[in-house]
């Protein structure tokens, strides 16, 4: 049964906005209300805005009937951050999904929420030039979801997260109107007053939804060194790793995957080499001039530290050839399917994937932790990760339907925040808090000695959503 | 041949919802809803074996496919979406000619 | 129009005439006309008819939209339905294809039968037995209508002795393995496709100064895999070839599977398409009638398609 106010508001909409903008279908609503993280929740409806005006008028008539409003780009989440919680409507973004104008003086393409990360690099190519932020979700992850959650990826050691890469923002409103702002400015440099524009990156969709993105560009490197190398021991690993960055070195990319996550993500690949132990990832922007010797340096590096095979590209193009990027790629094809090798088909398996982050310091001291505390709950547990930023993704499969199981993951979840937390690091890097790490978040504040902080973002929460029908339940 | 519904739910139940699928599936951007993808496909279908229900927009998700397979070569659970499509169409007709009353019409956006 | 309605028809057509639209079945094989190729032997071409009724079937689903379009259209199918019924050679004299579509495929054709000829003479052709194979009912789930038809043309092929086929097009290759397997009982018939049959030999074909793009269908390559054969044989010839940024295993549809059910949707993922190929070059091969057919409806005048089977007889 729909509720009546919502039933109001739908036919409020539908006539502003137009019918076929606004699905109903039992089945679609059910397909719409899931997510990665295994969460499922309950709607109404699905309404696809196609323009800034739509969203405003979707807004003032949620304000009006007080419908609650979940906004969705591609629903990739992993924490719960997209799943409707009570009932009322998911309003997709998927239909505004324009690049509005690209600017290779100013650095700047200003773009509708709703396109694809891949699909605007896509056209970025052409120009040479790309948007950094790549999450490994980033062939459906949205601009929308993507500043929502705060993303981050592969190149964050060197590009950062979301927060450093949009300049501005059109937002619009839960009040009266569906009031649209515009935060931040078009240029890197901005002092307007307090950053809100910083505060809507990672709200996760609680606080306004978001219109049209002001976001920064860069020129793709011209030259880009990658090496493979895989070590029998993981310290040895770790330590190269250290090595380089005490250095001065800043990697492009640095990915991170255990021998375990190694042996299983290179089956059903065609690589020709063999890749036995664990694997470290690294790309490092150069000149063509200097890539040799980027190149000489590390193999150098790993030789030193014990490594049983180093592979190395001098570019791109080399490293497709040579496949240096397929074991990564693979990597959560290889959990899914870890878990039915695990477990047999015909199971119905989740894959909870962790995201904590602990400075690149001690990021040897959270693997080797992640890696005891999971042995002891005697849990299957990949771990791979952003090592560059110290972001790891602890991960592991589990049979949903196997109580016990489950309550040992719950524990286990809890653990390796308690770890990130012990090393000075956070509950979350890059995923977010959404429904599953909100008691991560408390645990957080608690253990910074700031849960006061908690309340100053209720507030803020109160003063951009007073009916507090923006995603409700999420993050607070 | 009777298609073999144990199999094909096994197969759609392994779907994880990454929605990787839908980057290469060449229909998700002409229809009116992601059940004109693979990731809408595999779900729908999941759900209709569950529950043993059809609508309209099922049916259109189901007619709308192009069984070109793209989805397959990108989906991390190997779900061969084109495959599991045709095997659908097959039941739909086998089993629920006679309750669809309204015509399948596949929506533009 | 309605997809049920679409099933419907094509399906009753089949099943009355043998093919999936009510022509003279001598259409089929008329490209052998004045053709040297055996009747008995002991692998035959089978063609499965697909490139000979392309341009029917498109033509006669153009007929039907528009019709249905009309302001009594549901009727006037109903009355379609009705008619087919009883005899659908009845609507044989409304479809008209262009004739320079229909030469073209059968020129394809007889272009393959020479390839084949020139590396084994004794290959035959099934002529009359040259039937359609069913691929659209399959593909569409009518199961029912699929299963009478693909024993009928395996019966076919037991009166005849035959044992091993060769195809030329994607669909027919892949519903003669897979469809037929599931579907007839002792199904035991050999299917090789002709590009890999080529590819296994060192024909030569001679060269050929040309850049080509290449457009992989989606069921050679992800269903059938058959994605090197026709790049060893163009490479033989000494063509260069331009990969499109989804090409082999990671092909993008023609839109042509959708042609009936939407054309909309087939003429959209059409454009994609061929915006991708032709930023290689002007000069785009294909390896199906449907991929053809459909991306010619939406390619400018600059731009050719050429069957691949053109380019590898060209210094035939
Ligand atoms: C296999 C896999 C790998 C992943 N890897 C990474 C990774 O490397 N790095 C990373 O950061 N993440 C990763 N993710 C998580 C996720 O894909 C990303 O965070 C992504 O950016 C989310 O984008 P989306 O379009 O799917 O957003 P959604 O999931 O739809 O939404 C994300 C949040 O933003 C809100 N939202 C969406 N659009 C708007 C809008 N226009 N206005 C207001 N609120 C909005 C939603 O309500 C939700 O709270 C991964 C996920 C998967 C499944
Ligand atoms: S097979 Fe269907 S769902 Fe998969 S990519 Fe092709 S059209 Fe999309
Ligand atoms: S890629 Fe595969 S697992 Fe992921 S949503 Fe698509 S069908 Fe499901």
């Amino acid at each position: 049964m729909v509720q009546k106010n919502i039933e109001d508001f739908i036919n409020e909409i539908n006539g502003s906005i137009g019918k076929n903008k606004i699905i109903t279908d039992d089945l679609i609503l059910k397909l719409y209300s899931k997510e990665p993280s295994g969460l499922v929740g309950k709607i109404s409806a699905v309404i696809f805005p196609e323009n800034k005006d739509d969203i405003s008028k979707i807004l003032s008539s949620a304000y009006k009937y007080e419908v609650n409003i979940y906004p969705q780009g591609s629903s990739s989440s992993l924490s719960g951050n997209a799943v409707p919680l009570k009932d009322g409507v998911i309003v997709s973004f998927e239909r505004m999904n324009r690049i509005k104008e690209v600017n290779t003086t100013d650095n700047i393409a200003i773009v509708e929420p709703g396109i694809r990360i891949d699909e605007l690099n896509l056209f970025l190519e052409k120009s040479n030039y790309m948007f950094p932020i790549d999450p490994a979700s980033q062939s459906v992850a949205t601009i929308g979801g993507a500043i929502n959650n705060g993303a981050g990826g592969l190149k964050g050691a060197k590009y950062g997260t979301m927060k450093d890469w949009v300049n501005g923002m059109e937002i619009a409103l839960p009040d009266e109107n569906g009031t649209r702002l515009f935060l931040g400015c078009m240029t890197v440099k901005c002092r307007k007053g307090y950053d809100l524009a910083r505060l809507i990156i990672g709200s996760e969709g609680t606080l306004a939804l978001v219109t049209e993105a002001v976001l920064r560009i860069t020129p793709i490197p011209e030259s880009i060194v990658t090496s493979l190398a895989l070590f029998d021991n993981l310290d040895d690993l770790l330590d190269s790793f250290i090595e380089m960055k005490t250095s001065g070195i800043q990697p492009y990319i640095a990915e991170f995957m255990d021998n375990k996550t190694v042996e299983i993500a290179s089956k059903g690949i065609d690589i020709n080499f063999d890749a036995n132990g664990n694997m470290l990832l690294l790309s490092i922007d150069t000149t063509k001039e200097s890539s040799e010797r980027m190149k000489k340096y590390l193999e150098n590096l790993f030789k030193k530290h014990n490594a049983n095979k180093i592979i190395t590209s001098l570019n791109q193009q080399e490293a497709e050839e040579l496949g240096l990027f397929k074991i990564r790629r693979n990597l959560f094809a290889a959990q899914v399917s870890m878990g039915y090798s695990l477990y047999g088909n015909g199971k119905k398996l989740q894959v909870f994937i962790e995201d904590i982050v602990v400075p690149p310091s001690k990021i040897k001291l959270a693997i080797n932790k992640v890696r005891e505390v999971s042995e002891n709950y005697g849990l299957p547990v990949t771990i791979g990760g952003h090592i560059g930023d110290g972001n790891i993704h602890p991960s592991v499969v589990y049979d949903i339907t196997d109580e016990n199981m489950k309550n040992k993951v719950v524990s286990w979840y809890k653990d390796v925040m308690k770890i990130a937390l012990d090393l000075n690091g956070s509950i979350s890097a890059e995923h977010g808090i959404g429904l599953l790490k909100k008691d991560g978040l408390i645990m957080e504040m608690n253990h910074y000695n700031s849960l006061k902080e908690i309340n100053i973002m209720k507030s803020i929460k109160s003063l951009f959503d007073p009916k507090g029908i923006l995603n409700p339940g999420k993050v607070l | 041949m009777k298609v073999n519904i144990k199999s094909l739910y096994d197969e759609v139940n392994r779907c994880v919802y990454c929605g990787f699928c839908e980057a290469v599936c060449p229909t998700i951007n002409l229809g009116p809803h992601r059940g004109y993808g693979p990731r809408g496909r595999v779900n729908l279908i999941k759900d209709f074996i569950e529950n043993k229900k059809i609508t309209t927009e099922f049916l259109a998700s189901v007619f709308s496919c192009l069984l070109c397979d793209a989805c397959l070569i990108v989906c991390p659970a190997k779900i061969d979406t084109g495959r599991i499509v045709r095997d659908v169409r097959s039941i739909i007709r086998n089993e629920y000619k006679s309750s669809i009353n309204e015509k399948i019409t596949i929506r533009e956006r | 129009m309605d997809v049920k309605d679409i099933m419907e028809l094509l399906g009753e057509i089949t099943i009355k005439t043998g093919l999936p639209v009510p022509i003279d079945k001598s259409k089929i094989f008329e490209w052998a006309n004045n053709f040297n190729i055996n009747r008995k032997g002991e692998i035959y071409l089978y063609t499965g008819a697909l490139y000979q009724l392309i341009p029917y079937i498109n033509y006669t689903v153009k007929y039907l939209d528009s019709i249905s379009k009309l302001p009594s259209g549901d009727s006037l199918i109903n009355l379609a339905k009705i008619i087919i019924k009883i005899s659908p050679y009845y609507l044989s004299s409304i479809i008209k294809p262009s004739i320079k579509e229909i030469n073209e495929n059968n020129a394809i054709v007889r272009n393959i039968a020479k390839l084949l000829i020139k590396i084994d003479k004794n290959i035959a052709y099934l002529y009359e037995d040259d039937i359609y194979s069913g691929v659209l009912l399959y593909d569409m789930g009518l199961d029912d209508y699929f299963s009478i038809h693909s024993q009928k043309v395996f019966k076919s092929f037991k009166n005849r002795n035959v044992k091993k086929i060769i195809t030329i097009d994607p669909h027919t290759t892949h519903v003669m393995r897979e469809g037929y397997q599931k579907f007839v009982d002792n199904y035991d018939i050999e299917v090789i496709n002709y590009l890999e049959l080529l590819s296994n030999t060192n024909i030569d074909l001679g060269k050929l100064n040309k850049t080509l793009t290449i457009h992989d269908p989606c069921v050679y390559s992800r269903y059938e895999n058959i994605v090197d054969q026709p790049r060893k044989l163009l490479k033989s010839m000494g063509i260069r070839i331009k990969e499109p940024k989804r090409s082999g295993k990671n092909t993008y549809c023609c839109g042509g599977p959708l042609e009936s059910l939407s054309p909309k949707f087939s003429e959209d993922i059409a454009k994609s398409r061929i915006d991708q190929l032709l930023s290689q070059s002007d000069t785009i091969i294909t390896m199906c009638p449907i991929c053809k057919a459909n991306l010619s409806r939406v390619k400018p005048d600059y731009a050719k398609l050429i069957d691949i089977s053109e380019i590898l007889t060209s210094n035939i």
